[in-house]
């Protein structure tokens, strides 16, 4: 039973994967204008280097030349270079990038977790008493502040005026440490202003979820009979929660698949290297190499995530493998 | 009570392990705040990203501002527009020859040590004209015009020109960057990123890039003006102009590189730390619109010029720049460019009652009475100005001119569209009118000018076309483009330079708008010396910046001075100098004194450690 529903699980993404990575080929390319030109027309590139650039990136050949040339760089791993940073390999620009944006997104991603949850169980527990009511307004309000607003009133009153944290990029330039220690408190303290905005404007939806999830388990009957048993309310909370969690995992799982995609707002208003302003930029330009690659990346790591999702709940509720498959 | 136990004594330890991550996060900040004064370091903030440093396939800006720091040329271009000696001492350019001599200054050297000489300058136009990489590297087509390029002995470098080819100087003096032989012969050009240790022969030389944060550069002893006062140089790059505002007022970064929004500059003065300047050598870019010609009724002279007379680029210039730009003259090229502009050449000023009556001549009425001008074959008088999305400022001049449009009864409305759609749709003449921006005025103006009138750069409709997109076609034109680039003759060029602004201004193929004034800002709390005239950030600048000592005893005397120097001698442009007399400077460089590590950092790693070992421990003797 598992295995079968595991294979078509496998086989659906995999349908998913190329539909996608066909989609990433068309639509770029669909849309009017060619990367050479975008480029000579932003850094006044004489005619003459248009035409070597077109030829150089092959996109005077017919488009299933192209298309083959596509599904054979992407699948070899040979990505090639970018256009916009010529020589530089999309590789290369990808790596350097990733693990600020894996640092940035993987440590807000714990804290909204924790927080969204954490305010979610407290809120659903205690249901309609007026602990409840803050939480969830707050939430709500918070919600709808645009998120670049609050980070620039953050990098305004923590950077600027209170001159708490740095107002910007992931390291003090120029700044000779002295040891690792050094280096290590100066990358985290130039990520608490981001991460601190980032969880502010994220947690609100897990809250939500989690409370609404909690108040429909608590009110189910196997939760009056543990009552009834006489358990303490600690039990009760672990075997409500158990279930409760479900969606927020679900959501979290979906969260950590577009960790590669980077945060193209964070990283532009902090000015922190990252995998997101990369991606906005290929789009931009039509660098079709790092496009290409971004979102091989993108579509892989999203599908794997909701299909570690899915297999979560299969440990989480075990009902599910009998419903599916 | 086992179990329970357990749990208690888990839980402990998790609330111990969480306390001392959270003790040494804030001791980490101390430390970082608490770091002993590190020698002085100027930070120029730039908004972009670096792509190489490679001089031949560069493009990004901010890295552009590191290769030109780092890559020298034969001549620089200054503030007065006159081709000044560089890495060249000095230059003849022989007629009769057709022979460009290049003599370069004694005792070059690379800053690895390694001397410069003229055996560097021919390999490097060699690479451009005559290698395997000429195709990549040649972007100016400079093969067509140069038969050689060959050492007379160390120091002199010769061209040899197949024909008269007036912006020779431009290319090969001001235009290419001299690279080192004994490396770059060891190297794939096209592909080589330069990143890991260029070497070069500016101010100052390559020591650190840190990937999306910040290149890290010091003083080269090596460079031929001498070694620059301040020591170390941080370039940092910035994702968004808002945060590069924010940490120049912060006082995270001494200068910037690049230009201020206008509307910016009322904050910034209002910081007694920061001063704004308008650097005479940053040339600006030019904001124009460019008609399709091909297309009725934009392909009738009368029409353009009825435009032309709806538009007021005071107005566009006071709304849009806040007074920061000029309006430009119709005939393309423009007073800041120097020799080049026809003083007789111009621009229409706004007079709406002689837009109407031109377009009543040409029969453009509006027979049914709704505000509008119908064709005179009856269709309504309706065009779109096409413009790119996402730069306000292109949108609001393109709004101002719709609503002139409108009051003169041409129903005018803004397109805004992708940088890649508007390109696109220009370059194959699939729009009416297309407001566009340009930089590059400080370039050789046969750049400025050929490419973009010359009718074999305008293929018919459906072609792409990258400069001449609006298919301006006229003989009297090409001939004078023609005959301005095949002379060595500087009178004669500036002759048919003259000529062709006139021909441009009258048949109005496009409208130039204004040209802008690009401001800049930088910090006065740290460094003196700032050199205004050259931009900030400018070599010049940086030679002549200090630090600005605490204890100095200041400004005995202010002396301005403006001096005009002979081409022979080597940084000297026109410019104002404030030449300040200081009695004692005490330099507050001082070499980083090594301190210890603070013993907090220690003691609380060895919590941390010690508490994970017990939380082992513990599980350990449990299990067993």
């Amino acid at each position: 039973m598992v295995t079968r529903f595991l294979y078509v699980r496998l086989l659906r993404s995999l349908i998913v994967f190329l539909t996608i990575l066909l989609i990433v080929f068309i639509l770029p390319r669909a849309m009017p204008g060619n990367p050479a030109s975008i480029l000579a027309n932003e850094y006044q590139l004489p005619s003459s280097t248009v035409k070597v650039l077109i030829e150089m990136w092959k996109l005077d050949r017919p488009w299933h030349e192209q298309l083959i040339a596509y599904f054979q760089t992407l699948f070899t791993g040979q990505w090639g270079f970018s256009y916009k940073y010529y020589p530089r390999t999309v590789y290369e620009l990808v790596m350097e990038r990733l693990p600020w944006t894996l640092l940035l997104l993987g440590t807000s991603s714990v804290t909204v977790f924790l927080t969204g949850v954490g305010l979610g169980v407290i809120a659903g527990w205690r249901r309609n008493t007026k602990v409840d009511s803050i939480i969830t307004f707050s939430a709500v309000l918070i919600y709808a502040v645009p998120y670049y607003w609050l980070a620039l009133l953050f990098q305004y009153v923590f950077g600027y005026l209170l001159k708490w944290f740095p107002i910007t990029q992931a390291l003090t330039p120029g700044m000779i440490y002295r040891n690792v220690f050094e280096y290590v408190a100066d990358v985290l303290w130039h990520l608490t202003l981001p991460v601190i905005a980032m969880t502010l404007t994220a947690f609100a939806s897990y809250t939500l979820v989690t409370r609404n999830s909690l108040v429909d388990i608590l009110s189910e009957d196997f939760i009056l009979a543990l009552k009834a048993m006489g358990l303490p309310d600690r039990t009760i909370m672990r075997h409500a929660l158990r279930n409760a969690l479900l969606p927020p995992v679900t959501m979290l799982a979906i969260r950590l698949g577009t960790i590669v995609g980077g945060a193209v707002l964070t990283e532009t208003v902090f000015s922190y290297p990252g995998i997101g302003y990369l991606i906005y930029e290929s789009i931009l330009y039509k660098d079709y190499p790092v496009l290409n690659a971004a979102f091989f990346m993108l579509s892989i790591t999203i599908i794997v995530a909701n299909l570690c999702a899915d297999l979560l709940y299969m440990l989480l509720d075990p009902r599910i493998r009998y419903t599916r498959g | 009570m086992y179990r329970y136990s357990s749990r208690f004594n888990k839980s402990l330890l998790a609330l111990g392990l969480t306390i001392s991550i959270l003790t040494a996060y804030l001791i980490g900040f101390a430390g970082v705040a608490s770091a002993a004064p590190e020698e002085q370091v100027l930070k120029v903030g730039i908004p972009g990203e670096i792509d190489n440093f490679n001089p031949f396939t560069g493009i990004l800006a901010a890295a552009g501002y590191v290769r030109g720091l780092l890559y020298q040329t034969l001549l620089i271009l200054p503030a007065n527009r006159s081709y000044t000696p560089w890495l060249a001492e000095s230059f003849t350019v022989d007629q009769n020859a057709l022979k460009v001599v290049f003599k370069l200054r004694p005792n070059l050297r690379w800053d690895d040590g390694t001397p410069l000489t003229s055996k560097d300058v021919v390999f490097t136009f060699n690479l451009i004209l005559n290698s395997t990489y000429s195709k990549v590297l040649d972007k100016w087509n400079l093969r067509n015009y140069i038969e050689y390029v060959k050492a007379l002995d160390d120091r002199t470098v010769e061209f040899k020109l197949k024909s008269p080819f007036a912006p020779v100087l431009w290319y090969l003096g001001a235009q290419v960057a001299i690279v080192p032989e004994h490396i770059w012969s060891k190297v794939n050009v096209t592909e080589f990123k330069n990143l890991d240790n260029p070497v070069g022969c500016g101010p100052y030389k390559f020591v650190k890039y840190t990937p999306g944060v910040s290149v890290e550069l010091e003083a080269n002893p090596y460079f031929f003006l001498g070694k620059p006062k301040i020591q170390r140089l941080v370039v940092v790059l910035y994702k968004s102009v808002d945060a590069l505002m924010l940490d120049l007022q912060a006082g995270n970064i001494d200068a910037i590189y690049g230009s201020v929004a206008p509307e910016l500059v009322p904050v910034l003065l209002k910081n007694p730390n920061v001063r704004v300047a308008l650097p005479l050598a940053s040339m600006g870019s030019m904001r124009f619109m460019g008609f399709n010609l091909e297309k009725y009724p934009f392909n009738i002279t009368e029409f353009r010029w009825a435009i032309a007379y709806a538009i007021n680029k005071e107005a566009i210039v006071n709304t849009v720049m806040l007074g920061y730009a000029e309006p430009a003259a119709d005939g393309w090229v423009q007073p800041v460019q120097g020799i080049w502009y026809n003083p007789n050449v111009t621009y229409v000023k706004q007079n709406l009652t002689k837009a109407k009556e031109i377009l009543d001549k040409l029969g453009f009425i509006d027979r049914n009475g709704d505000g509008i001008r119908e064709t005179p074959d009856g269709k309504p008088l309706s065009i779109s100005i096409l413009t790119i999305s996402g730069r306000p400022e292109f949108e609001r001049s393109a709004e101002l001119i719709m609503g002139w449009l409108k009051q003169i009864g041409i129903d005018a409305r803004v397109e805004a569209q992708a940088l890649g759609t508007v390109d696109q749709r220009e370059g194959v003449g699939d729009f009416d009118i297309g407001l566009m921006g340009l930089a590059g005025l400080g370039n050789d103006v046969d750049w400025w000018i050929y490419e973009r009138f010359h009718s074999s750069q305008a293929p018919p409709l459906g072609t792409y076309a990258p400069r001449n997109w609006f298919r301006y076609r006229n003989p009297e034109a090409d001939q004078l483009l023609d005959a301005q680039r095949s002379t060595l003759d500087l009178e004669l060029r500036k002759q048919y330079i003259y000529k062709l602004q006139e021909i441009i201004a009258r048949d109005k193929p496009l409208i130039p708008l204004y040209v802008t004034k690009p401001v800049t800002a930088y910090r006065i709390d740290k460094f003196e010396g700032w050199n205004e005239v050259e931009g900030p950030t400018s070599i010049l600048s940086l030679m002549s910046l200090k630090p600005k000592g605490p204890e100095v005893i200041t400004v005995a005397t202010t002396v301005v001075t403006s001096v005009t120097q002979p081409v022979t001698q080597p940084v000297t442009i026109t410019q104002t100098q404030a030449v300040t007399v200081a009695t004692t400077v005490t330099s507050p460089v001082t070499s980083p004194t090594p301190t210890e590590v603070p013993w907090s950092l220690y003691a609380v790693v060895i919590v941390v450690v010690v508490v994970i070992l017990a939380f082992v421990a513990f599980r350990v003797a449990r299990k067993t």
